[in-house]
């Protein structure tokens, strides 16, 4: 018995210390593959809608989607994933949609179709059918024989997926964004004073004011972050160039992306109250 | 034995993938081109030679009926941080290697230097011995990405060898392949142990 506790106790803090390891390794990496993740999702969506430069998640009514603004903070698309129900099980598939409503990707992300017929619904050629379709086309396409079910599947979960995403995000989702929505930027009729603005950084609420004076921005004092301090040192340095520009149309900081965008956001936020 | 030839005897005469024959599935698995075998050798090498200097440095204070998974808690830990570091610094290697870097976990060539090595032996044999038997192993991956690579593509390391004209064997890139390079690798460095004596 004794013996026992004594083993339990030795694994436990073999335990203890593993895990105080991996949390530490977590801490550092998880910054550097999140800024990674964020410029590989750019770059996916880049392919979609080429004017874009900047994207945000936003949910609405239950439906969350991938929603990508141009440097104006223009909306000019919206990334979202649908599922059908084919003949093998599930099919998941992503579905870009441009700012004029049409279907400009098509990807089947999971599927169980039967190999050979089925899961042909995968392949270019056929999700390639889709591209161009919008609200009040007819969402056929050819078909392919011994897959009737899944090719009639894809028509059906496409037309009623890309209805669902359209009628919820046609607005770039604006509805439900509203806690992080970009706001328009203009410094014209903002009155001299001090304008609190808040956005979500990578780790927390980013708090800050934006003191205008003169029709000017000249200056922004962060109040509250919780930003990993060597990337929040880069992060910092956006505040100078908008400030020098006059304008919260500025590059993020690479290496630093989440953290400045969500500067440049807070900054948005505050001006446009 | 001495520190040296701790650290030399995993280079060929204990040479895990050839003389061992440990940690094949891995070794079958990733190295269809000389860069995947090196960066995997590298990765199995930091976990087995961190694994090593932990264990040998816990070694009296690691009961016997719990030594396995003490061991195991031990070199998943070091497996998950390599998993981690791929992750961020070189995510190229690591969408490669995928799923074989969490399963250095259960790589034979490392539990194995843990339980009969690393477990029994002092500090610096240990450390000695891990660098040794990594070296060998991603020189054995590295040797056998390179043949695959060479005769499958006709290049190592992505530099063109053999010249346009060469019709690669593509069943050298295909797993087939793998066995068929590794057993005629093993009966080379077979053969030539016997001939220079190095048992």
């Amino acid at each position: 018995m004794k013996d026992m506790i004594r083993m339990g106790v030795i694994l436990m803090i073999f335990c203890v210390v593993a895990a105080a390891a991996l949390a530490y390794t977590n801490q550092v990496t998880s910054i550097v593959i999140a800024e990674r993740l964020h410029q590989e999702k750019v770059a996916q969506l880049a392919e979609l809608f080429p004017t874009l430069t900047n994207f945000e998640e936003r949910t609405v009514d239950g439906r969350s989607a991938t929603v990508a603004f141009d440097a104006e903070n223009k909306f000019v698309g919206v990334l979202a994933e649908g599922q059908t129900e084919g003949y093998g099980g599930p099919i998941s598939f992503n579905l870009g949609i441009n700012a004029a409503g049409e279907i400009v990707g098509l990807t089947v992300v999971a599927q169980t179709e039967t190999p050979g017929l089925g899961d042909k619904i995968k392949e270019p050629w056929f999700t390639e059918q889709f591209l161009g379709k919008k609200a009040g086309d007819t969402f056929t396409v050819d078909a392919i024989s011994g897959a009737t079910v899944s090719v009639k599947a894809m028509e059906t979960g496409v037309e009623r997926e890309y209805n669902e995403i359209w009628q919820r995000f046609s607005d770039g989702g604006a509805a439900g964004g509203a806690g992080n929505a970009a706001p328009a930027f203009s410094l014209e009729g903002v009155a001299d004073g001090t304008y609190p603005g808040t956005a979500k950084g990578f780790k927390g609420d980013i708090t800050l004011e934006v003191i205008v004076a003169g029709g000017k921005i000249t200056a922004i004092n962060v109040t509250a972050q919780q930003e990993t301090a060597d990337r929040w040192a880069d992060a910092e340095k956006v505040i100078g160039e908008i400030i020098a520009k006059q304008t919260v149309q500025v590059d993020a900081v690479s290496g630093a992306t989440i953290s400045s965008d969500a500067i440049i956001k807070a900054v948005q936020n505050a001006l446009a109250q | 034995m001495s520190v040296i030839s701790e650290f030399s005897k995993g280079i060929i005469k204990e040479n895990a993938v050839f003389r061992l024959v440990l940690g094949l599935c891995p070794t079958l698995a990733v190295t269809t081109k000389a860069e995947f075998g090196l960066g995997m050798g590298v990765a199995t090498s930091a976990v087995l030679v961190c694994s090593n200097l932990a264990i040998s440095l816990m070694r009296n204070f690691i009961p016997a009926k719990i030594r396995i998974p003490s061991f195991i808690i031990i070199i998943a830990t070091f497996v998950t941080m390599v998993d981690m570091l791929l992750n961020a610094y070189m995510p190229a290697l690591h969408a490669q290697l995928g799923i074989f870097v969490p399963l250095i976990v259960v790589n034979c060539v490392i539990l194995g230097r843990a339980e009969a090595f690393a477990s029994k032996s002092p500090v610096v044999h240990s450390l000695a011995d891990g660098l040794g038997i990594g070296l060998g192993f991603a020189f054995s991956l590295t040797l056998l990405g390179a043949v695959r690579e060479l005769l499958g593509a006709g290049t190592i390391f992505n530099v063109n060898i053999l010249g346009a004209a060469y019709e690669p064997f593509k069943v050298f890139g295909s797993p087939p392949g793998a066995f068929l390079a590794l057993g005629l690798l093993m009966a080379l460095v077979n053969m030539l142990s016997k001939k220079y004596k190095l048992e």
